[in-house]
């Protein structure tokens, strides 16, 4: 993991005295809300419909057992006792009392964390894959971009009043886990065959929301050297030119969508041209400084035996490595997937000050102190020894963590919707409860196979229901909830938006549209075919008749 | 122009309580600038709006006028290119914030400071706050017409901001990895 060192330090420490003076002065009345606004929001603070709620930065997703224990504490301390992990890989506090914000912060810099630049006009939280480092089919660890990207961008005074918030994502596997094609700006990292040197692949203006759009291939074969300069053209093109007069047009996709991409390419390239070779090129001692941060564990090899026995003797805990694990580079381990959704009685991605503090613990024990954040909203061990983990998932399962769904329709991503936020147009945790009791067949479950659903409360999609096989989007119709579904969405390289399958559809009715749905899936599937390839090979036709049954004007 | 904040030797900063440069007023804006030496106002001391200027230039103004330009403000949404051939003239270039929230005068002054080379004085006017003090400063300006409002000395603070920064910037133009000591 990456260790601060003194500058590191010395900025958080500062940022933090920083913000309790402004909160001071809000608190005073010398700054006023309008004044404030801004302010709060980089540093994480958003004002919500109970109280206000903290979102403090993962860095990639990555966490120790250390700093788990300390959101453990601060949910206990200063919220309810549970926080929320989120698809940009952070956790947010959805209670916390303005004025003792800067006592969270100064708690998260003492375990080298903080709440920097998680909201806001500005650049975010860098992402990339839960299993960064480990994942057999990776070719190069990403989380040494993503953390020089974030120092980059942290309080870079240029880019801290963009036109809107400005999203990075960052992946170097053969599979793009980290939705990179639904981001402001995505890095495909890779590793040139002929030079060895590595290269990236910028693609620009994706994004969810009222108006979802995959993004486009900016620069092939980008030098990695030359990455901070080309980001800084791409930024300052976007300062320059980005809409300010309206929110919702004022994200780089509409502009990359109004000039085209070649065009907008084209002002980048003259722009990158002044720059490229200046100080910003980066150094290889930078990359080597930063990537012996990440280096790969020395992993003994072991004898399986025992653990193949436990496989073909036990179905449940066969059936849980079947979903919840992921293949390690070395052949003896294993990464561990700890479901965040048990059932309808835990809303997708929270999780209690108990729980955190049981995987802070087995972290500890089974896999290094090291902790991963899903962008599915799911914790990650990623090394864990093939012989501990039938123990280790006997300790999950007491702790109600060891949910065998990871990639399943229950597997759901869920953002808080209108029961904590107030953008929500409709509540999001009671829809997923109630699908989550609908289905709750494990066979069933199974057999349907890899499926995702995404559910979010409002257009501003933090769910992304856009890209999931199965989409809910919660709307306004006349004050009352209604959700509307779409299907054939999917992430990945190949990145695809679901399509609308009709009218919206009352709260109530919202499972058995599901379960209709996946009829019409299972009938139809070839062998080992996914949803969202059913749905492009047979089109919505089926699946419409089967819900609506030709009634569809009436609902 | 009132509640001046300036930094002296990139260092020092301090309240100006006699800052002598005007803003022209925007009552001027539909007026032919060469009419402007008849105007009240000695023109060593006045802020012309460029884009006011350049039209007026366009039509031929009076050698006086041109000769005697030292200020210009600019919009947010003007290319700073266009200042190209006037730079040598002028010892003082505004630029505008018209809400701290639209950082578009950030990147103007980037480009002022780094690819233009102005080396003479950069102000912030408009909704300029202590909040956002440090981050111009790192941007390249040097002085700061504080919203009329704010007391200065209290926004005096705002510009010691961070003291650390990753990214390179005008007053440091090697980013952090550059000049990063192992501790």
């Amino acid at each position: 993991m990456y260790q601060y060192d003194f500058y590191d330090k010395a900025l958080v420490d500062e940022r933090v005295k920083q913000f309790a003076d402004q909160v001071a002065r809000r608190i005073s009345g010398e700054l006023t809300e309008e004044e404030f606004l801004p302010l709060r929001l980089q540093n994480g603070v958003y004002l919500q419909k109970h109280a206000y709620m903290l979102r403090v930065a993962i860095p990639y997703g990555t966490l120790s057992s250390n700093q788990l224990m300390t959101l453990a504490d601060i949910a206990d301390d200063f919220d309810k006792g549970y926080g929320h992990f989120t698809t940009r890989q952070n956790i947010q506090f959805n209670w916390v009392a303005l004025e003792r914000v800067p006592d969270i912060l100064r708690r998260l810099a003492d375990v080298e964390m903080h709440a920097i630049q998680t909201s806001g006009n500005c650049i975010r939280n860098v992402t990339t894959e839960a299993f960064a480092g480990v994942s057999a089919d990776e070719v190069v660890d990403p989380r040494t971009i993503a953390e020089i990207l974030r120092q980059w961008s942290t309080i870079n005074p240029e880019f801290l009043f963009l036109p809107r918030k400005f999203k990075i994502a960052v992946s170097s596997s053969q599979q793009d886990r980290a939705a990179v094609r639904t981001h402001d700006i995505g890095l495909y990292v890779y590793k040139d065959l002929s030079t060895d040197q590595l290269k990236v692949n910028v693609m620009v203006g994706g994004g969810l929301g009222r108006t979802p759009i995959i993004s486009q291939l900016l620069k092939q074969d980008l030098p990695w050297q030359h990455l901070l300069s080309y980001l800084e053209a791409v930024l300052r093109v976007y300062n320059r030119h980005g809409r300010r007069d309206n929110k919702y047009k004022a994200r780089i996709k509409i502009l990359v969508k109004t000039l085209g991409v070649e065009a907008f390419a084209k002002e980048v390239e003259q722009e990158w041209q002044l720059l490229k070779s200046g100080p910003t090129e980066l150094t290889q001692d930078e990359y080597n400084r930063v990537a012996s941060h990440f280096k790969m564990r020395s992993l003994e090899k072991s004898d399986n035996t025992q653990y193949e026995r436990y496989l073909s003797e036990n179905s449940e805990f066969a059936r849980w490595v079947s979903t919840n694990t992921h293949q390690h580079k070395h052949h003896n381990y294993l990464s561990v997937v700890i479901s965040t959704k048990a059932g309808p009685h835990n809303p997708p991605g929270d999780m209690t000050s108990v729980q955190m503090r049981h995987v802070s613990k087995l972290a500890q024990e089974f896999g290094f102190s090291e902790i991963r954040v899903t962008h599915e909203q799911n914790l990650v061990l990623p090394d864990v020894s093939k012989n501990d983990l039938f123990e280790l998932w006997l300790k999950l399962k007491a702790f109600d963590l060891a949910s065998p769904t990871i990639g399943l329709l229950t597997d759901m991503i869920t953002c808080p919707g209108g029961d904590y936020c107030s953008l929500a147009n409709a509540k999001s945790i009671p829809v997923a409860a109630a699908i989550q009791q609908k289905f709750d067949d494990l066979d069933y479950l199974h057999d349907i196979g890899t499926l995702s659903l995404n559910i979010s409360g409002c257009m501003n999609a933090c769910a992304h229901h856009h890209i999931g096989n199965i989409g809910i989007l919660g709307v306004d119709k006349n004050g009352s909830e209604w959700y509307q579904i779409t299907i054939g969405g999917q992430q990945g390289k190949d990145a695809q938006l679901g399509k609308v399958i009709g009218p919206s559809f009352g709260a109530e009715v919202v499972p058995d549209v599901i379960d209709k749905l996946i009829q019409v899936y299972l009938k139809h599937r070839d062998l080992e075919e996914g949803f969202s390839d059913t749905v492009s090979r047979i089109g919505l036709t089926p699946f419409k008749n089967s819900v609506y049954q030709g009634k569809e004007a009436t609902i | 122009m009132n509640n001046v904040i300036s930094i002296v030797n990139g260092m020092e900063a301090a309240y100006v309580d006699d800052d002598k440069w005007q803003l022209l007023d925007p009552v001027y804006n539909k007026v032919d600038l060469s009419l402007l030496p008849q105007i009240d106002m000695p023109l060593e001391k006045l802020i012309i709006p460029f884009e006011l200027w350049l039209t007026a230039y366009q039509s031929n103004v009076s050698s006086a006028l041109f000769n005697g330009i030292k200020a210009l403000s600019l919009e947010n949404t003007t290319d700073v290119n266009l200042l190209k051939p006037w730079l040598d003239k002028l010892s003082l270039i505004v630029l505008d914030f018209p809400k701290f929230t639209d950082g578009r005068a950030y990147t103007q002054a980037v480009e002022l400071r780094r690819y233009l080379d102005w080396q003479g004085e950069l102000r912030a006017k408009g909704d300029v706050l202590r909040d956002q003090l440090s981050h111009m400063q790192r941007c390249g300006f040097d002085s700061f017409a504080i919203r009329q409002d704010k007391d200065p000395n209290e926004a005096l603070k705002g510009l010691s901001g961070i003291s650390v920064l990753y990214a390179n910037s005008v007053v440091e133009p090697q980013p952090l990895f550059r000049r990063r000591q192992v501790n």
